[in-house]
């Protein structure tokens, strides 16, 4: 596994010295960055023992390397203060464009700070923005995603036939105030369709704990027709101890995660789950590096909300139908 | 850890640690980790040439002032023969009142939030310990979860932040700002050590704890008040807590009840990892010290080397086993008082 | 009765939370619930059982959570590999008793003390696990791991079972064998106990790997209920063992064990948390309420055992005290 990451990070390599004589045109058509100096790009990402981001990582080096320049990676390993150091020590170590998808996107403003100081511009990839005067933010529609899930899950309802207009929402940690977006997505959309979320309870976005709160909303509520997790280890996890109680996580309690990690796809084959939304983490990636292009040559950016300088990635929703033409 | 002072009371000698025979056990006790360090940095720059760059260094030193300052009260807990596993909840919940005090009042009442709250926190703990009569371990074991969870219980609504606008406060500065090229973070480390030493070597306070870690029972036939030892202990470490949490939050400028998960063990690693017996007894502050660049520099190099940080964790977990095997060994093999101290009277 | 009551003071406090319970929901009582709160309970109780040993000798293990992840991968990672169950299980625990007995091995044979070696090993083994999978799932689907969490041998959820015959031999050994008395001696006074002629290390390696087993156990378990392996699974277990077992009254500093406590104190913990779930209430309440509940449990332990013993021989008079400050 190792030696396939030091080939492929190689490879990079290799194709960045050989995208090196393109890329000295297009750069001479921008203004800002000189000709003879090659543009070196900093990634500070949340963690890489995180399949999402070791997508997020791929799409981001991918793009880089695309457009002949160089990158640098800097793995935050879930710890803000790592984060700080380490997305500091990038701008010091003199790179041209920070893209970055915080651990905490609260402690994103010393890192700013500093960027502004350089003349650096951040791009935010994901998670949050913190409130900082970040340069643009590729976000997942983290709400609208939400509301696709409690689209689905009330087709889904009505398809099986419950009576019960009784819903459960299994959410990530207090802090992860960006991904409580999509429980608030779920609940705005289900309540509008005349469900009632029961039970809204945290899983701290383990596993292990979505497991134990599925059992113990099963026990309050028995009559549950429906539950939304926060992110895909606990929504699989929460379908699991729906199996273990002796129901089915498709047709009796419809179950939908969030996040398309490969455990949802394959529980989504198995009829273990019955769907996730997708965000797609190397796109997101890809978008970053041109955002980044746009800053750095000081061309306007398209936001899609325009106040928050966010520009949202899609969402798509997966279920039986669609899964196989996902990753 | 000398021997005298186990079968007899302890003496002015061991009680400061200090002794006129030297022996390459009690150097290494001493100054083991400091060599340590000073090897590791001797080799750096060959692996890691961007490491001399005056910014990085600077980095070095910054981000590991909030684990040093609290490894200083830590270093007393564990010389009396206690541990504090409360710091991560102590900090956590100082970090989030002092944002909550500085965006209600500015720097001073940020800097007085972060004093008291620390304080409070000790004080807690040494009244669970002294007079609910609580073993100190279970007792900071069961104020963690409380300090986490108020501070979990205060940002309920989304973590407590030190807002942009604010990038200019003389607060915000406490974090970044460098004088004379060392920045501010790690002069006010310099500066706890200091006191921390002073307390430790040069006041009667300070010489007790020693004296009561390397014996509860001995220290108390000489007239040492537990209760004063366990006030003055738990206090401290929250005291340095207040203070780290002052340069942590002016780094971060961000917190909640998660913040730092974990810390009490990275404090209490760096403390033995510098020397200090966690029988109690013996405490060093030199060691401390030089502990805490020692796994901040470790893990710049490999952070630096690309190395994944799964593998960060397999190496750093094996430097701290080859480090306390060496300390294991020497006392296990090369003390000739390890007859008379099985026949040491346990309390 | 009274006896009892003192001897697990846990007892009294279980049972009055249990009634707010039964009064304040009205699904507390119901049969699925029982069981739910049972089963977390004895997967809970397992791997305290085992620490017990640990902090009867006056030591614990850091490693244990580091453990579960490892066992979890080793177990799917097997299994995905197509080797047979039995294999893929005995390879999960062979994993928990080799961690176990590095542990030991270290603490006895290096002479590191046993908060750092742990610390260490609980540091490395995650790392293993997460180089190991290089942050993926390690994902099974086998009805015969489900067994150990969903099977019911003559009716009774599998991890009772597990954790009711655990107990049992865990209270045989600690009461009635050899092996249980040099554990609590060792715990007591660990120089009076290698003088006195036992083989002091060995009997440490033992509980170690002990602790090692009941880690891999506790990993396959969890594995079983999410059919899955990863680096991220166990994290902070190990405070949850070691909380189990000091909330049952199982002094800190050695030399006392009380299995059943362990239980009363997984129950306990198990109980708090479904009640709180079961009232919707935000985690930020359950931390809190299991650490007051920790000084609580540990404060009336610690006043009960002063009123008993009255003055201690060898404390100084509050005279002498005062004089010295």
């Amino acid at each position: 596994m190792r030696t396939k990451k030091i080939v492929s990070v190689a490879l990079l390599g290799i194709l960045a010295l050989a995208g090196c004589s393109d890329s000295s045109e297009t750069a001479t058509t921008g203004s800002a960055p000189p000709a003879d100096k090659k543009i070196t790009v900093g990634f500070s990402v949340y963690d890489m023992q995180y399949e999402f981001f070791q997508k997020m990582a791929k799409g981001t080096q991918d793009a880089v390397a695309a457009k002949g320049w160089e990158i640098k990676l800097h793995d935050e390993k879930s710890d803000e203060n790592e984060m700080v150091t380490g997305a500091s020590a990038l701008i010091d170590q003199g790179v041209d464009l920070l893209i970055i998808s915080p651990f905490k996107p609260t402690a994103l403003g010393p890192i700013i700070a500093k960027a502004k100081a350089k003349n650096v511009p951040v791009i935010v990839n994901d998670i949050g923005g913190g409130g900082t005067p970040y340069d643009a933010i590729v976000i997942s529609d983290n709400a609208g995603g939400g509301k696709l899930a409690a689209e689905f899950m009330d087709k889904q309802i009505q398809a099986n036939g419950a009576d019960s207009k009784n819903v459960a929402s299994i959410t990530c940690e207090p802090s992860a105030t960006y991904a409580a977006r999509r429980n608030a997505g779920f609940k705005e959309e289900i309540e509008a369709r005349g469900y009632k979320v029961v039970a809204e309870l945290s899983g701290n976005s383990k596993a292990e704990e979505g497991y134990k709160v599925m059992k113990d909303i099963l026990s309050a509520n028995p009559d549950v027709a429906g539950v939304f997790s926060c992110n895909d280890p606990m929504g699989v996890a929460a379908a699991n101890a729906i199996k273990d109680a002796g129901k089915s996580p498709v047709t009796d309690i419809v179950s939908v995660g969030f996040n398309a990690d490969p455990e949802a796809l394959t529980a989504i084959k198995a009829d273990l789950l019955a769907a996730t939304v997708a965000q797609d983490p190397a796109a997101m990636g890809a978008l970053t590096v041109t955002l980044g292009e746009q800053a750095l040559n000081k061309q306007p950016i398209q936001f899609s909300n325009a106040a928050e300088r966010e520009v949202f990635n899609p969402v798509t929703l997966v279920d039986k139908t669609n899964v196989d033409s996902i990753g | 850890m000398s021997t005298q002072t186990m079968t007899e009371k302890p003496s002015e000698k061991a009680v400061t640690g200090r002794s006129s025979k030297v022996s390459l056990g009690r150097l290494w006790d001493t100054w083991g980790v400091t060599a340590l360090l000073v090897l590791l940095l001797l080799c750096t720059p060959a692996i890691a040439p961007g490491f001399l760059e005056i910014e990085n260094l600077q980095s070095v030193l910054r981000e590991s002032a909030y684990v040093g300052i609290v490894a200083v009260g830590m270093t007393f807990a564990i010389a009396s023969g206690a541990f504090d596993l409360s710091v991560g909840g102590q900090l956590a919940l100082t970090s989030v009142v002092t944002l909550m005090a500085f965006n209600g009042g500015g720097t001073a009442a940020a800097v007085a939030a972060a004093i008291t709250t620390g304080l409070l926190c000790g004080l807690v703990n040494a009244g669970l310990i002294t007079r609910l009569r609580v073993p100190p371990f279970v007792a900071t074991l069961g104020s963690l979860f409380v300090f986490r969870g108020i501070a979990y219980l205060l940002t309920q609504d989304g973590p407590q932040t030190l807002p942009y606008e604010h990038v200019d406060s003389p607060f915000a500065k406490i974090g970044s700002l460098n004088v004379a090229g060392l920045p501010v973070p790690f002069l006010i480390m310099v500066a706890v050590f200091a006191a921390g030493w002073v307390l430790m070597r040069r006041t009667a306070i300070g010489r007790r704890t020693l004296a009561y870690g390397s014996s509860p029972s001995a220290a108390r036939f000489c007239g040492i008040s537990d209760t004063r030892i366990r006030l003055f202990v738990f206090v401290l470490v929250g005291l340095t807590v207040g203070i780290a949490a002052l340069t942590y939050i002016t780094r971060v400028w961000t917190a909640d009840g998660s913040a730092q998960d974990g810390f009490e063990l990275k404090v209490i690693a760096a403390v033995v990892l510098g020397g200090t017996a966690l029988k109690g007894g013996k405490g060093t502050l030199i060691g401390t010290f030089s502990a805490v660049f020692l796994v901040s520099v470790l893990n710049e190099v490999l952070v630096s080397q690309g190395v994944e940080s799964a593998y960060q964790r397999i190496v750093l977990g094996c430097v701290l086993i080859v480090a306390l095997t060496i300390d294991g060994l020497r006392t296990r093999f090369a003390s000739p008082g390890s007859f008379r101290r099985a026949l040491r009277p346990t309390s | 009765m009274t006896n009892t009551i003192k001897k697990v003071p846990l007892l009294v406090p279980l049972v009055l939370v249990m009634a707010i319970l039964a009064v304040s929901t009205d699904t507390f009582l119901s049969t699925g619930n029982l069981e739910n709160v049972l089963v977390a309970a004895a997967i809970l109780a397992i791997p305290g059982i085992a620490m017990t040993f640990c902090l009867a000798m006056g030591e614990f293990d850091l490693s244990i959570g580091s453990t579960v992840s490892l066992a979890g991968v080793a177990c799917c990672s097997a299994l995905i590999a197509g080797q047979p169950l039995a294999f893929s299980l005995v390879v999960a625990l062979g994993v928990g008793a080799l961690i176990g007995l590095a542990n030991g091995v270290v603490i006895t044979k290096l002479g590191v003390t046993p908060f750092i070696a742990t610390l260490a090993t609980m540091v490395i083994v995650r790392g293993a696990s997460l180089a190991y999978t290089d942050g993926h799932d390690q994902i099974v689907s086998s009805p015969g791991l489900k067994y150990l969490v969903a099977g019911r041998p003559l009716g009774v959820p599998m991890p009772i079972v597990l954790a009711v015959v655990l107990a049992a031999l865990g209270w045989w050994t600690i009461n009635r064998t050899r092996f249980g008395r040099w554990v609590c001696a060792i715990g007591s006074n660990r120089e009076a106990a290698r003088m006195s002629g036992l083989p002091v290390d060995r009997i440490r390696i033992a509980v170690y790997v002990l602790v090692g087993l009941s880690g891999g156990l506790w990993g396959l378990l969890i594995s079983s209920q999410l059919q899955k392996g990863n680096g991220q699974l166990g994290l902070g277990f190990e405070l949850d063992a070691i909380t189990v077992v000091v909330l049952g009254g199982t002094a800190l500093l050695g030399g006392r064990a009380s299995i059943v406590g362990t239980v009363l104190g997984a129950l306990m913990i198990e109980t708090i948390r479904n009640g709180l779930n079961l009232l919707n209430t935000p985690p930020a309440y359950q931390r809190i309420s299991v650490g007051l509940l920790l000084i609580a449990a540990l404060a009336l332990l610690a006043l009960r055992r002063r009123e008993k013993r009255g003055t201690k021989p060898n404390r100084v008079p509050a005279r002498v005290q005062e004089s010295a400050a």
